[in-house]
C-alpha cells in the first residue's frame, strides 16, 4: 500500500477499484453474449417430432434390451429416414448395418438418420439396442420411420406393442446375429407400451434439421455446356432477412468447393492428411462385443458410416447438408460451386430450402436456371447449366444424405475480432457507468465516488442474471446455444439502462429502517439458529444418503474390504486366508473396522454401507464447522447445504469402499490442524488430535499422505513471515509419530507380500510417491478435468479462482486454498496412478473455497453499499446479486433443477459417481442368475470370485485371467501347484487350451462377464473368439453379462425353459 | 534451540524478501532440464535441447544455442545486474517471457519441419499401434496424452497445434519467468506501470513480429482458396505460390503442391510441371498404387530444392505404406525391402524401424531384428509402451537364437519399461 495514503483514502480507492471490477465483469459478460449471438455461426438444434410413435419396453423390465421389427419393401427406397429415441443410449441398426449411435447417461437421447442406403427390396430388419447405465427403470425406445419406395409407395413405421424385444441376445440360437432377417420373430416376446407415454418427458436435441431428411430431395444433376471436367456453377437465391435459416444439400462428381456469398464452406485441399493415404490397418481398440467382432472378422462389414473412399468413383457421391444461415443476407445471395473431376464431366446436384418466419419452407434446387461461369470470360457471358438427370438417376441413384460440417477457418483475426467485440462492449458499459455516475452526482449534489459505487452495484444483479442464463446451455434438455438470443441481450441492455432510474429514488431512510429491521430479526435468532440449521441440513443429508443405499450391488472394491473385515472378529485384524496362511490387509487398514462394527448387525449392502453413510453425514457437519471456524456461520451453513446435496458426495456415502472414510478423516485432520495452529504457541491437544486423525486418514488410504506436505504449505502461508513455529516441539513429535506410522505401514505391506510369488498387473505395483511428471504417462490435466472442471464443480472453481484477489487478504482463505492447490499439485505430479476417486478426499475444500469466495464477495458488495452509497436500492441490489450468486452455486451443484452435464471440461462424459442413479456393476443379479440356474456338473467362471461367493453363497470353480490383467499368486500347496485367484483361491485359467480343457469336461460352463468392458479388454483375443463362437449370452444387466457354454453332455433344457429362465 | 532460532532467522531473512525470485529462478533453471516438446514417437526435447536456429537431429542433444541455455544466461545476467538496478532484472524477466511466448510460434512458423515431424508422428502412432496389435497381445500400458485433432491449414490452427505439443518444462518456465517478473515489479520504486507494460508488451510485440509473415501467408492462402472456389485457377496458383513464399509450412506441404498440379490441369497450363506429377502421385497413393506413386515422386525429387525435399519425404512415406500393405498381404520380404528404402530415403521415418524389427523377425533374420531394435531403443526411450514393445521384439529374436540370457534380459527391460499389463514380456519371462 502506498504509504502516503491514509486508511480512509485507501478505503476510498479500494471502493472505486471494486466498483470498476464489477462494471468490467458485467461488461465482459454482456460482450460475451453479444459476441456469441451475433459474431459466431449459430449451432442450431432441433427437437424431433415422433408423431404417433410410443415408448416401448420389454416385459422383463431389464436395463438392457434388443428391439426389432421387420418391414417388407417391393423396391429400393428413394427416401427413407428414421427417428430414434432411447434412455441413456442406443444403437440403431438397419439390416445389420449401424445407422446411428447416441449416448448420454440419464438423458432421453434422440437422433434422426437417413437409412435409404441401408434398406433393400425384400425383408428388412430395423433393430435398436439399448444398454442402460442409469437406474431405476427399464430400457425404453421410441422409433418413427418413413420409407418412400421407388414408384411412390409410402411405408410409415412407429414403435408400438407389435415390436419384438428381448433382454438378452442368447435368445437367438446358432450363429445368426440378433439383427438378422433369418431370426424368426416368433421366438421373441412382444414389447409393451411404457407408462412414460402418459407423462411429460424431455428429449435431447439433434443437430440436423429434420426437414432435410423429411422433405423430398429435388433438383437435377447439372453439367456445363461442353461437359468439361472442371466447371463453376452459380445461382442466386432470395432471402427475406439476414441470417434466415437456410439449409443446402450438395453432391458432386469430383472435388467440390462451395461458396456462399463469398464464404468458403469446404476444405481447400482435398488430399487430406498423409495418414489418410495410408493403407487401412485394424484400428485402435474399440469397445465391441465379441459377437460384433466375430461378425466383422467373418463378413468384413464395418460399422458406422459407409466407406466413402474406394470402389467405383460413381459410388462416392453423397448429399452433404450444410446450415448456411450465418452467411445469408437479406435479398440476393450467391451460391457458387466449383467441381473438378479427374476423367469425367464435372457435375453437381443441389437441393435446399429457406425457412420462412411462419415455419414454411421456400425450396430451391439445381436446375437449368443455374449458370456455368467461365472465369476467363466476362461476367455477363455466363452460360446456362445443362440438366442431365433427375435425382435418383444413373449412375449414382438415390444418394445417401449426411450432415456436413463447414470447415472452421477461424484464424488470428477471427479471435482478435471476437476479443474486440467483448472488450468494446465492456468499454461501452464502462463509459455508460462513468457518464451516468457523473450526471447523477452532479444532479444530486453528492460525491462522485458514492454515485459510482452505487451505480456499479446496479450492475451486480445483471451480471449474475447473465450467469444464470448461461446455465441452460449446459443442460442437456436445452439447445447448446439457448441463451444467446437477441431478447436476452435487449433485456440486459434495458436493465442496465433502466436500473439507473433507481438513482432517483430518495430512499435512504427506508434503507436504514430495512437494515435495522433485518439486523434485529437476525440478532434474535443468531445464537441458536445456526446450530438448528446445521442439524437440519445434516438430517437432510442423511436422508439423501440413506435413500436407496442398498439399491445397487456391491462392487468388487467394496467386497474386498467387506471380506477382510470378517477377519476382525477372529484375530482382531482384517485379513483373508490364502494357501492356509493369514494374509493381513496391506492397504485401507482402518476401513474394515467400522465395517466389522456394522457387521454385528448382519452383513448386507445396508449394514456395510451404513458407516459410509454416517461418515458422509458427519462430513456435512464438519463442513459446517470448518466454514464457521475459518470464516463465519453463513459460509459454513451454505457449504454444508451444498455439500449435503452434491451428487458425488451422496454417491460415495452410499459406498462401502474407503473414499468416504478417508474424506471424513482428512476433513477432521484439516479442522484440528487449523485449531492447533491458529494460536501462538500451537495448541498442543489439538495438535495431538490432528496427528492421530492424520494417521487414521493415512491408514484409510495411503495416498492421503500428501495431506502432510499440504498442511505444511498451508501452515507456511497462514503464518507467512513468521518462523517461530519452527521451534514448536509439538511439530517434531507429531512428525516423528506420523513417520513411524508410515514406515510401519510400508513394512507391513512388504512383509505381507514377501512370501508370495505373484504375476500379473495391479495397483499394488505402486509402492509410493514418485517423480511421475518425468514419465511418459504424466497427465497434468487429469485432476483439472476430474476435479476443478468436473460438471458440478466448475462454478466453485470459477469463484475460488476469480475471488482470489478479493479473498487473499483473508487469512483463513490463505489456509484453505493453498492446501487445496497443494494437494492437487502433489496428486498430479507425484503419484503414478490416476483415478477420479483419488481427489475425493480433498474435494470438500473446493466446495468450501468456492462458497467462501462467494460469501466474501457478497459481503464486500454489502459493505460497499453501506459505506459508500448508503442507498437502499444499492443495498437491495447487492443482496439480490449475492443471494442469486449463492443460489446459482447451489443450483449448478446438483440435479434438482439443472442437469448441467455439459458443463464439464470434457463434455457430457460422466464419471461413475458424478451423477445420481448411475449403476456401477450389477454383480448381484448376474451371480444370482447363475446360482438359480446351476445344475450338477456345471462349472462357473465368476468375474470377481469373492463377489460371486457372497451373492451365490458358494464359491466359483475357475478364474479366467488370460492376459494376466489381474495379479495372481502361485499356490505351491495345492495337489497340482498352480496360479490361483488371490481372493477366492480359485485355479487360474490362463489360456485357450486350459479354457477348452475345462469347458470340454464340464456339462455346462457359466462365465460371468463383469465388469463387462474390462473383461473384454483383459482377455486374450483367441479366448474371446472362442467364446464368441461357442457361448451364448443368457443374461444381461448393468455392465455385466452371463455367458453359457453348453457341452454335449449337458442336460437339455425342456422346451420353453430357456425363455422362462430369461424372464 | 538457539541454533534452530539462528537458522530460522537466517532462512526468514533470505526467504521472506526473495521468495518470488528464488521460486521463479528455480523454476526457470529446473524447467530447462524438463520436457518442453513431446514427440509422440521419438525422443522428447528438453529446454536445453530445443535449438534456436538449427534443426534437431533424430536424437536430441544439448545445444549451446538453445532456448534453455539462453534462458539461464538471461536470468543469470539479470540477477547479477540487478545489484545495480532492479530494472535489469525486469528486463531479463521480459526477455524470459518473450522466450516463453515465442516457443510455440517458433515451432509453428520458424521450424515448419519440426512441426511437420511432430504432426506426422502423431498421425502415425495409431498405425504403429495397430501394426503392433497384428502380432502381439495387447500391451495396454499407461496411456500418453497426444493431440487428437490438429487443424493445420490455418496459422492459428498451427499455433494451437504447436502449443499442444508443449509440456511441463515450458509451463514451468513460463511460471518461473512470471514470478521473476513479479519480483522485479515489486522491487521497483515508481514507474511500475511502464515496466509492467514492457514486461508484457515485449513478448506480445515479438509474437506479432514472428506471426506477421505467417499471417501474410495466410492471407494469400485464403485468397487462393477463394480464387480456386470461384474457378479462377491461374489466380489461385499465383496466390498459393505467394503463400508458400511467406510461410515455410506451405512450402513443405505436399498436398498444396498437388492442389497446384490439379489447378494447372484444370487451367490447361504447364502440362509437364512437377506439381502435376505430385498430384498424379497422390492420386495413385489414394488408389493404393504405391509403386507408381513412388516412381512419380522420385522424378520430382531429382532436383535440389524444397519441392524435391518434400517429394522425397512423401516417397519415403509411400515406401512405408507400401511395406505395410505388403506385410498385410503376407509379402514380408518385399515389405522389409520397402521399409529399408523408406529409411534410406528419409531417416526421419523412424517408425519404420518398428516395422523393420518385426519384419526381420518374421523372415528369420533375427540378428538384423536385434540390430533394428537396438537402433530403435534410443529413439523411443521416452515412451514406455513403445520401448517395452521394442525390447519384447528383441527378446523374441534372442529367444529364437537360443540366447536365453539376453532374451531374459530384454524381457526384463521390457517389463521394467512398462510393468502395466505387459502380457508379452510377462509371459516371455514366465516361459509360456
Amino acid at each position: 500500500m502506498n504509504e502516503n495514503l491514509t486508511p480512509a483514502t485507501a478505503g476510498r480507492s479500494y471502493a472505486v477499484r471494486w466498483s470498476l471490477g464489477l462494471v468490467i465483469f458485467c461488461g465482459l459478460l454482456l460482450g460475451y453474449f453479444i459476441q456469441q449471438t451475433y459474431f459466431t455461426p449459430k449451432h442450431r438444434q432441433y427437437q424431433l417430432d415422433f408423431g404417433n410413435a410410443q415408448w416401448i419396453e420389454p416385459v422383463e423390465k431389464g436395463p438392457t434390451a434388443y428391439f426389432r421389427t421387420k418391414v417388407f419393401l417391393n423396391a429400393e427406397p428413394e427416401q427413407a429416414w428414421m427417428e430414434v429415441a432411447a434412455v441413456d443410449n442406443f444403437k440403431a441398426i438397419v439390416n445389420s448395418h449401424t445407422a446411428g449411435v447416441e449416448d448420454s447417461v440419464k438423458t432421453r437421447v434422440a437422433g434422426i438418420y437417413d437409412i435409404k442406403k441401408r434398406l433393400k427390396s425384400g425383408t428388412n430388419v430395423i433393430a435398436v439396442s439399448v444398454n442402460r447405465t442409469s437406474f431405476p427403470g427399464p430400457a425404453q425406445i421410441m422409433v418413427r420411420a418413413y420409407i418412400k419406395q421407388h414408384g411412390g409407395k409410402v411405408t410409415e413405421l412407429v414403435s408400438d406393442a407389435q415390436w419384438r424385444v428381448t433382454t438378452e441376445q442368447g435368445i437367438v440360437r446358432g450363429s445368426e446375429d440378433w439383427t438378422s432377417a433369418a431370426v424368426p420373430d416368433e421366438l421373441w416376446p412382444l414389447a409393451v407400451r411404457s407408462p412414460v407415454n402418459d407423462r411429460p418427458y424431455d428429449l435431447s436435441w439433434v443437430d440436423l434439421n429434420p426437414m432435410v431428411l423429411q422433405s423430398p430431395v429435388t433438383g437435377s444433376w447439372l453439367l456445363s455446356g461442353d461437359a468439361a471436367s472442371s466447371a463453376t456453377f452459380s445461382k442466386t437465391i432470395q432471402a427475406d432477412h439476414s441470417r434466415q435459416e437456410t439449409w443446402l444439400q450438395i453432391a458432386s462428381s469430383g472435388q467440390l468447393d462451395l461458396l456462399v456469398n463469398g464464404h468458403l464452406l469446404t476444405s481447400t485441399i482435398d488430399y487430406g492428411s498423409s495418414s489418410a493415404r495410408l493403407p487401412h490397418l485394424a484400428t485402435e481398440a474399440k469397445e465391441t462385443s465379441p459377437k460384433a467382432e466375430g461378425r466383422q472378422r467373418a463378413g468384413g462389414q464395418s460399422a458406422g458410416k459407409p466407406a466413402k473412399k474406394g470402389g467405383s468413383t460413381f459410388e462416392k457421391a453423397t448429399l452433404e447438408s450444410y446450415d448456411i444461415s450465418y452467411w445469408i443476407k437479406s435479398g440476393a445471395n450467391s451460391i457458387t460451386a466449383t467441381v473438378r473431376a479427374d476423367h469425367r464431366p464435372a457435375s453437381v446436384l443441389v437441393s435446399g430450402f429457406l425457412v420462412n418466419s411462419d415455419g414454411s419452407l421456400q425450396k430451391f434446387d439445381s436446375n437449368s436456371s443455374w449458370h456455368v461461369i467461365d472465369s476467363m470470360a466476362p461476367p455477363d457471358t455466363a452460360q446456362p447449366a445443362v440438366e442431365f438427370g433427375e435425382v435418383g438417376s444413373a449412375p449414382w441413384g438415390y444418394l445417401a444424405q449426411e450432415l456436413g460440417k463447414p470447415v472452421d477457418r477461424a484464424g488470428f483475426l477471427t479471435y482478435a475480432g471476437n476479443l474486440l467485440v467483448i472488450v468494446l462492449t465492456a468499454a461501452v458499459v464502462l463509459a455508460l457507468w462513468l457518464l451516468f455516475s457523473g450526471l447523477m452526482a452532479g444532479s444530486r449534489q453528492e460525491l462522485l465516488r458514492h454515485t459510482m459505487v452505487r451505480d456499479a452495484l446496479f450492475h451486480a444483479p445483471i451480471a449474475v442474471g447473465l450467469l444464470f442464463l448461461l446455465l441452460p446451455n449446459y443442460d442437456i434438455r436445452f439447445p447448446d446455444e439457448w441463451s444467446f438470443r437477441t431478447a436476452f441481450i435487449l433485456a440486459a441492455v434495458i436493465a442496465l439502462l433502466g436500473i439507473r432510474l433507481f438513482h432517483l429514488f430518495p430512499v435512504e431512510e427506508l434503507a436504514g429502517r430495512a437494515r435495522a429491521r433485518v439486523t434485529a430479526t437476525f440478532s434474535d435468532v443468531r445464537t441458536a439458529a445456526p446450530y438448528i440449521l446445521l442439524i437440519l441440513i445434516m438430517s437432510l443429508g442423511l436422508a439423501l444418503r440413506f435413500h436407496n443405499i442398498a439399491a445397487i450391488s456391491f462392487d468388487h472394491d467394496e467386497m474386498g474390504l467387506v471380506t477382510k473385515s470378517k477377519g476382525i472378529y477372529s484375530l482382531g485384524i482384517p485379513y483373508t486366508t490364502y494357501a492356509g496362511d493369514v494374509r493381513w490387509i496391506t492397504t485401507y487398514e482402518a476401513v474394515p473396522y467400522p465395517l466389522a462394527l456394522s457387521g454385528l448387525f448382519g452383513y448386507s449392502e445396508l449394514t456395510m454401507r451404513l458407516p459410509s453413510c454416517l461418515m458422509g453425514t458427519l462430513c456435512i457437519g464438519l463442513m459446517g464447522l470448518l466454514g464457521v471456524r475459518l470464516f463465519n456461520w453463513r459460509t459454513g451453513l451454505i457449504a454444508a447445504f451444498i455439500y449435503a446435496c452434491l451428487p458425488l458426495d451422496i454417491r460415495w456415502a452410499q459406498n462401502a469402499f474407503y473414499p468416504q472414510q478417508c474424506q471424513f478423516m482428512s476433513l477432521l485432520t484439516i479442522l484440528l490442524f487449523y485449531e492447533a495452529i491458529r494460536v501462538r504457541p500451537f495448541h498442543g491437544k489439538f495438535f495431538i488430535a490432528a496427528s492421530i486423525s492424520f494417521c487414521i486418514t493415512y491408514l484409510s488410504w495411503e495416498g492421503s499422505a500428501f495431506l502432510l506436505p499440504s498442511l505444511f504449505v498451508a501452515l507456511m502461508i497462514y503464518r507467512w513471515g513468521e518462523w517461530w513455529w519452527l521451534k514448536e516441539l509439538n511439530l517434531y513429535f507429531g512428525l516423528f509419530f506420523l513417520g513411524t506410522v508410515v514406515v510401519a505401514q510400508y513394512c507391513s505391506r512388504t512383509l505381507a507380500g514377501e512370501p508370495y510369488l505373484q504375476i500379473g498387473s495391479g495397483l499394488s505395483n505402486l509402492t509410493g510417491p514418485s517423480l511421475f511428471f518425468l514419465t511418459s504417462a504424466y497427465q497434468p490435466m487429469f485432476y483439472i478435468n476430474k476435479l476443478w472442471l468436473s460438471e458440478n464443480h466448475v462454478f466453485f472453481t470459477l469463484l475460488a479462482v476469480l475471488g482470489l484477489p478479493v479473498c487473499w487478504g483473508n487469512r483463513s482463505y490463505r489456509y484453505l486454498f493453498p492446501m487445496l492447490v497443494s494437494l492437487w499439485f502433489c496428486h498430479t505430479n507425484f503419484i503414478a496412478a490416476l483415478a477420479p476417486r483419488y481427489c475425493y478426499y480433498y474435494q470438500p475444500l473446493l466446495v468450501l473455497s468456492g462458497v467462501a469466495a462467494g460469501v466474501m464477495i457478497y459481503d464486500r458488495m454489502i459493505a460497499l453499499a453501506q459505506r459508500e452509497s448508503d442507498s437502499a436500492i444499492a443495498w437491495v441490489c447487492a443482496h439480490a446479486a449475492g443471494i442469486a450468486a449463492i443460489l446459482l452455486l447451489f443450483l449448478q451443484s446438483n440435479e434438482w433443477m439443472f442437469h448441467v452435464y455439459k458443463l464439464s471440461s470434457t463434455g457430457d462424459t460422466p464419471g461413475l459417481m458424478t451423477r445420481m442413479g448411475m449403476y456401477r456393476y450389477d454383480y448381484r443379479d448376474a451371480d444370482r442368475y447363475v446360482k438359480e440356474h446351476l445344475q450338477p456338473g456345471d462349472v462357473v467362471f465368476p468375474g470377481i470370485p469373492h463377489v460371486y461367493a457372497y451373492y451365490a453363497k458358494q464359491p466359483g470353480d475357475y478364474f479366467l485371467d488370460t492376459l494376466l490383467g489381474s495379479k495372481v499368486p502361485y499356490n505351491q500347496l495345492l495337489g497340482e501347484p498352480r496360479f490361483v485367484d488371490k481372493f477366492g483361491g480359485l485355479p487360474v485359467v490362463r489360456n485357450l487350451t486350459e479354457l477348452k480343457e475345462v469347458t470340454h469336461r464340464a456339462r455346462r460352463t457359466w462365465l460371468i462377464f463383469a465388469p463387462y468392458a474390462s473383461f473384454e479388454k483383459l482377455s486374450a483375443p483367441n479366448v474371446l473368439e472362442y467364446l464368441d463362437s461357442n457361448a451364448r449370452i443368457v443374461f444381461e444387466t448393468y455392465r455385466a453379462k452371463v455367458l453359457l457354454i453348453e457341452g454335449d453332455a449337458q442336460v437339455k433344457p425342456a422346451k420353453g425353459e430357456q425363455r422362462t429362465a430369461a424372464k | 534451540m538457539a541454533l534452530a532460532e539462528k537458522w530460522g532467522g537466517k532462512i526468514e531473512r533470505i526467504w521472506a524478501p526473495y521468495w518470488l525470485l528464488i521460486v521463479g529462478g528455480f523454476l526457470v533453471v529446473a524447467s530447462t532440464g524438463l520436457k518442453w516438446v513431446e514427440f509422440p514417437f521419438s525422443r522428447n526435447l528438453k529446454g536445453v535441447q530445443l535449438p534456436l536456429f538449427q534443426h534437431i537431429g533424430l536424437l536430441p542433444h544439448l545445444s549451446i544455442f538453445s532456448f534453455g541455455v539462453l534462458a539461464i544466461g538471461v536470468l543469470l545476467v539479470g540477477i547479477i545486474l540487478s545489484r545495480f538496478s532492479v530494472a535489469f532484472l525486469a528486463a531479463a524477466a521480459a526477455i524470459l517471457l518473450t522466450i516463453f511466448a515465442l516457443v510455440p510460434a517458433h515451432l509453428a512458423f520458424e521450424q515448419p519441419g519440426l512441426l511437420s515431424r511432430l504432426t506426422e508422428e502423431d498421425q502415425t502412432m495409431p498405425i504403429v499401434n495397430a501394426f503392433s496389435k497384428n502380432f502381439l497381445p495387447q500391451n495396454y500400458g499407461a496411456s500418453e496424452i497426444v493431440p487428437k485433432r490438429l487443424q493445420l491449414y490455418s496459422g492459428w490452427g498451427r499455433f494451437v497445434g504447436a502449443w499442444s505439443f508443449l509440456r511441463l518444462g515450458w509451463t514451468c518456465f513460463g511460471i518461473g519467468a512470471l514470478l521473476v517478473g513479479l519480483y522485479a515489479l515489486s522491487r521497483l520504486r515508481g514507474a511500475r506501470l511502464s515496466v509492467a507494460l514492457v514486461l508484457f508488451g515485449l513478448p506480445f510485440a515479438a509474437l506479432v513480429i514472428v506471426l506477421a509473415p505467417a499471417m501474410i501467408g495466410q492471407y494469400y492462402f485464403t485468397k487462393a482458396s477463394l480464387a480456386k472456389a470461384e474457378g479462377r485457377s491461374l489466380d489461385a496458383i499465383a496466390a498459393f505460390r505467394s503463400s508458400m513464399r511467406w510461410d515455410g509450412w506451405h512450402a513443405q506441404d505436399i498436398d498444396l503442391y498437388a492442389t497446384i498440379g490439379d489447378l494447372q490441369r484444370s487451367a490447361g497450363v504447364e502440362p509437364n510441371s512437377r506439381e502435376r506429377s505430385i498430384s498424379q502421385a497422390l492420386t495413385l497413393e489414394k488408389a493404393a498404387q504405391f509403386e507408381q506413386a513412388v516412381f512419380e515422386l522420385e522424378g520430382v525429387a531429382q532436383k535440389d530444392d524444397i519441392m524435391a525435399l518434400t517429394a522425397r519425404r512423401e516417397a519415403a512415406r509411400a515406401h512405408t505404406s507400401l511395406g505395410l500393405a505388403l506385410y498385410q498381404a503376407g509379402g514380408i520380404g518385399s515389405a522389409v525391402t520397402n521399409w529399408q528404402a523408406a529409411l534410406a530415403e528419409d531417416p526421419t521415418q523412424v517408425y519404420a524401424l518398428t516395422y523393420l524389427a518385426r519384419g526381420y523377425f518374421m523372415i528369420g533374420s533375427y540378428e538384423a531384428s536385434i540390430k533394428a531394435v537396438d537402433q530403435l531403443v534410443p529413439i523411443v526411450r521416452d515412451h514406455n509402451q513403445l520401448l517395452a514393445n521394442a525390447y519384447s521384439i528383441g527378446a523374441d529374436s534372442y529367444a529364437k537364437l537360443g540366447r536365453d540370457a539376453e532374451a531374459r534380459n530384454y524381457y526384463n527391460l521390457s517389463l521394467a519399461a512398462d510393468p502395466l499389463e505387459n502380457y508379452w514380456a510377462l509371459t516371455g519371462l514366465v516361459g509360456e
